[in-house]
């Protein structure tokens, strides 16, 4: 047996071991002639900002090829030789590990070995500092025997995390608008400046009931808790939607739905795909997930055109409600069945997003489900009557400063619901995560279509509001051409650049119509 | 061909290469140019006038196409299809602007429409059929063709808004004028980065001939990251990649420079044989009544356009797939993204009404044809079932211009 450096040459790059995907490396075998060589690994980084961690070489050791001998044998002969078992044992400490890989020999060239590390007994018996290397994958965190206990309030955590919260995110300065929004609707500053004021302050106050929902969602579990983010996600948009109808305000309402699910689709995204695509050349996602979503995201449009479309031929206007209702019920149905079908049947097919979200990267979540839940409340509650009264002044804003008022429901007020997520969507897509990003575009988008427009259509029908889904012939077509456009991107599975400017511009010529309207 | 020691190089290079281009047997029938050219002055009957520049135009599309090849085989296919594009819609921008501060509005959206069809559809499809009957699959840049699709579709979209909006009730015209103007500064916008990605960033998706795609991406991997792929591994885990850059038969025939200056000069003689061609149409539609909407959508595209066609179809006989599309697509993602805008903003300059708006017929039909095209061209193959189906989609939208009935504007 050969002990050394293998006979090719190796620059730097190679002699690491990367990540393929997530945590599998392909150990490398290299063959020359009649030698077969494999690698001794004797350190294990994760630099920042990568996938995964990368096994540094130290050293290659080498073997002459048998002849062809069934797998067994070359097994025995190799335990002869190196470690005791094609996949040994060996205790890893955290910041340096310890591995001899003994490649299986024989006719395959490449052999895939996955490296599990669990908590063993560390030389001082401390536990859950040391991580073992055994086949299997490597985790980051230390295994599942360890539960750390969850209560509802831990005083010092949620202290830690409520700061970080409130203090590490620049977007919070904008609080200090809350008190002044609420203060001038009753000391009367006029419509314009309540409008502004209430804006800028609901913008933080949806960020942090996102940050709030995230946190709970860690805490409660997966399912239940993708359950909550898909619910409380809208909550802005909900509330706000349901203070416009109790103004009566329905043609504002169908306008800010269409431009939400326009927004999610065309700007936030085109946005992720355009600064993404500034730092990378081209940006993978998972095509199949976002093929399945488009298709939902089409299916709800179309249900949403449909009621347009049927009563634009005039047959029996006064049935316009009723047909809008029994498609609103058709709708929260289908929402029903999009749900047990992301969160339950095909789990795997978004999984690609759910890996990447923020519970698994942090150790635990930051907040404890008490701490969690009060912070939503409290956010829930400040944004009641501030969107109160943003919807207040809408009337207003549109004859002051002779804006068209679609262009305030289309354009304005989904900005307002969405400017945290879009934030959220963009750092993320410039860090190569294009599946979350992806997921969050198309999965609110889906989710306004889907849930949002029907809980509108019910919450006019119990507070006696004539809400229906007879969008005007442009939103329409706005919609279907948006659908068009998008679906001409994602489809390939890749971005780059010019598709997210592609976007933009598509939303910014949208906008230009609905400024004159 | 000489083998490489003794070609002669410089001056005499570009000689040997330009007097090879023009020394054909089918460059006899240039001397139908100046007898063109003549017949235009003389005001002979229009048939005279129509046989003699159409003769005249058989030659100049050879060479025209020799130039765009020996082109191409300097800068890669798809640009040097795009810079044969652009030479020729260089001249339809110029018509354009005559036309326009003639305030014929009707007439320039007509015939913009048509040349984006007919390059879509038509000569996308002629290029098809015909690299389809020699090959039985031809393979073309699908990412290269999916990002002129996407300008398109936004191009289709700027057409549609400010129809709808138009059609909407108690919309005052003006706004329509303001919407489109707007739009088309914003289009414009668009081409320009289109260029950048084109020709900086994303050169070589363009640049590739028929390379499939995931050969090209593992070639061109970011660098700086942990997917760093060594060649051992290409090699153990996948087919050999072929060879990027094909050395073709023209490439050493003449430089960059000469080829631009014989397609420049190709372009010209062809522009001003269309120009006498197209008016001799005029005469002979003019006995024979024709309507005036297939007139202005589908049969002055097909006939100015002609030496381009004929380009792009003898390109993709040839099974330079990639070139064929950089003419074709390229052409019509072109004229939708810079020389409509171009045309709206030069109608602001002279003050005439030149908006975006279409009528419903022909944003309906360019919307449609746009995504049939794209869904074509998305998966990177192509072959002569597809073509004839591009092509009967053109036959299809022809029928119904014939049917349209005239609106009583003036035509040039």
């Amino acid at each position: 047996m050969a002990d050394g450096m293998s006979p090719f040459d190796y620059q730097d790059e190679h002699s690491s071991i990367p990540i393929l995907d997530y945590w599998r490396f392909d150990i490398p075998l290299r063959k020359d002639q009649d030698m077969i060589y494999w690698p001794t690994v004797n350190s294990m980084e994760w630099p920042y900002g990568t996938k995964g961690p990368v096994l540094n070489i130290s050293q290659w050791s080498g073997e002459r090829l048998l002849p062809i001998l069934p797998l067994e044998r070359h097994r025995a002969a190799a335990a002869g030789v190196s470690a005791a078992a094609p996949v040994p044992r060996g205790a890893v400490n955290a910041t340096g590990a310890l591995l001899t890989v003994a490649a299986v020999l024989g006719a395959r060239r490449w052999q895939r070995l996955r490296l599990r590390a669990v908590p063993a007994q560390g030389e001082d018996g401390s536990k859950g500092k040391v991580l073992e290397v055994r086949a299997g994958r490597i985790r980051r965190k230390p295994s599942d025997e360890e539960e750390s206990t969850q209560d509802w309030f831990d005083f010092d955590r949620d202290l830690e995390g409520l700061k970080t919260i409130f203090l590490g995110n620049p977007l919070n300065v904008m609080l200090v608008f809350t008190p002044l929004g609420l203060a001038s609707q009753s000391l009367g500053w006029g419509e314009v400046a309540t409008f502004g004021l209430c804006f800028l302050a609901i913008v933080p106050l949806a960020k942090l009931l996102g940050e709030a929902t995230e946190q709970l969602s860690c805490s409660v579990g997966q399912t239940l808790g993708g359950l909550l983010n898909a619910t409380f996600g809208n909550a802005v948009e909900m509330i706000i939607s349901v203070f416009a109808l109790r103004e009566g305000l329905t043609e504002v309402v169908k306008g800010s739905l269409v431009g939400s699910i326009i927004s999610n689709l065309l700007l936030v995204l085109g946005m992720c795909f355009f600064f993404g695509g500034l730092n990378y050349q081209t940006q993978r996602f998972n095509a199949n997930g976002a093929r399945t979503q488009y298709s939902l995201l089409l299916l709800a449009i179309l249900a949403l055109v449909i009621p347009t479309v049927v009563l634009l031929t005039g047959v029996r206007p006064e049935s316009e409600l009723l047909i809008s209702r029994g498609c609103a019920i058709v709708l929260a149905v289908l929402y029903i069945c999009y749900l047990i079908f992301q969160l339950v049947t095909h789990k795997d097919e978004f999984a690609a997003a759910e890996t990447e979200d923020d519970c698994e990267e942090e150790a635990e979540p930051s907040l404890s489900p008490g701490t969690a839940v009060a912070l939503l409340v409290a956010a829930t509650l400040l944004v009641a009557p501030l969107s109160e009264a943003l919807t207040g002044s809408v009337e207003g804003v549109t004859k002051t400063l002779n804006i068209s008022d679609a262009f305030v429901g289309v354009v304005l007020l989904p900005i307002v619901g969405n400017a945290a997520e879009h934030l959220t969507a963009v750092t993320v897509a410039t860090k190569d995560k294009m599946d979350l990003s992806l997921g969050v575009a198309l999965g609110s988008s889906t989710q306004i279509a889907l849930f949002v427009v029907p809980f509108t259509v019910i919450i006019g029908w119990i507070l006696g509001v004539p809400m229906d889904l007879n969008f005007r012939s442009l939103d329409v077509s706005i919609l279907l051409l948006t659908v068009l456009i998008v679906g001409s991107t994602i489809v390939d599975g890749e971005s780059n650049w010019l598709e997210g400017a592609a976007l933009m511009s598509a939303y910014m010529l949208i906008a230009v119509s609905l400024w004159y309207l | 061909m000489p083998p490489a020691a003794e070609q002669p190089h410089g001056c005499a290079r570009e000689c040997s290469g330009i007097a090879t281009v023009l020394c054909s047997w089918i460059n006899i029938l240039l001397i139908f140019v100046p007898l063109g050219i003549y017949s235009h002055m003389k005001e002979w009957s229009a048939a005279a006038r129509f046989s003699c520049n159409f003769v005249a135009i058989v030659p100049l599309a050879a060479i025209l196409g020799a130039s765009t090849e020996c082109l191409a085989a300097h800068t890669g296919q798809m640009i040097g299809g795009l810079l044969n594009a652009t030479f020729g819609n260089a001249v339809e921008m110029i018509v354009t602007v005559n036309a326009i501060k003639a305030g014929l509005v009707t007439v320039v959206q007509g015939s913009l429409l048509g040349s984006i069809l007919s390059n879509m559809l038509l000569v996308l499809g002629m290029s098809f059929f015909a690299a389809g009957v020699v090959e039985k699959e031809s393979r073309f840049s699908a990412k290269g063709a999916s990002a002129n699709m996407t300008c398109l579709t936004l191009g289709s979209i700027a057409l549609a808004l400010p129809t709808i909006y138009n059609c909407m009730e108690d919309t005052p015209t003006a706004d329509v004028l303001s919407i489109s103007r707007i739009s088309s500064a914003v289009i414009a916008g668009v081409y320009v980065l289109f260029l950048i990605f084109q020709l900086f960033t994303h050169a070589h998706l363009f640049a590739a001939e028929g390379v499939l795609d995931q050969d090209l991406e593992r070639l061109y991997q970011p660098k700086g990251r942990f997917w760093q792929v060594s060649t051992e591994r290409t090699l153990l885990n996948f087919r050999p990649v072929p060879e990027i850059v094909t050395f073709y038969a023209w490439e050493v025939l003449m430089s960059a420079c000469s080829s631009i200056l014989l397609l420049l000069g190709a372009t010209i003689t062809v522009a001003i044989c269309s120009e006498f061609l197209v008016d001799s149409i005029e005469g002979v539609t003019e006995e024979y009544g024709l309507p005036g909407a297939f007139i202005g959508v589908i049969l002055l595209p097909i006939v100015g356009n002609a030496a381009e066609h004929a380009t792009a179809v003898t390109v993709a006989a040839k099974g330079k797939m990639d070139l064929a599309l950089g003419v074709a697509v390229g052409s019509s993602t072109q004229i939708a993204l810079l020389v409509v805008p171009f045309s709206v903003i030069v109608g602001w300059v002279f003050d005439v009404p030149m908006s975006l708006d279409f009528r419903i017929f022909d944003t309906a039909v360019m919307i449609l044809s746009v995504f049939i095209t794209h869904t074509t061209l998305q998966d990177g193959h192509s072959n002569w079932l597809e073509g004839s189906i591009l092509i009967a989609i053109y036959i299809l939208i022809a029928i119904i211009c014939w049917y349209i009935p005239d609106t009583h504007e003036g035509r040039h």
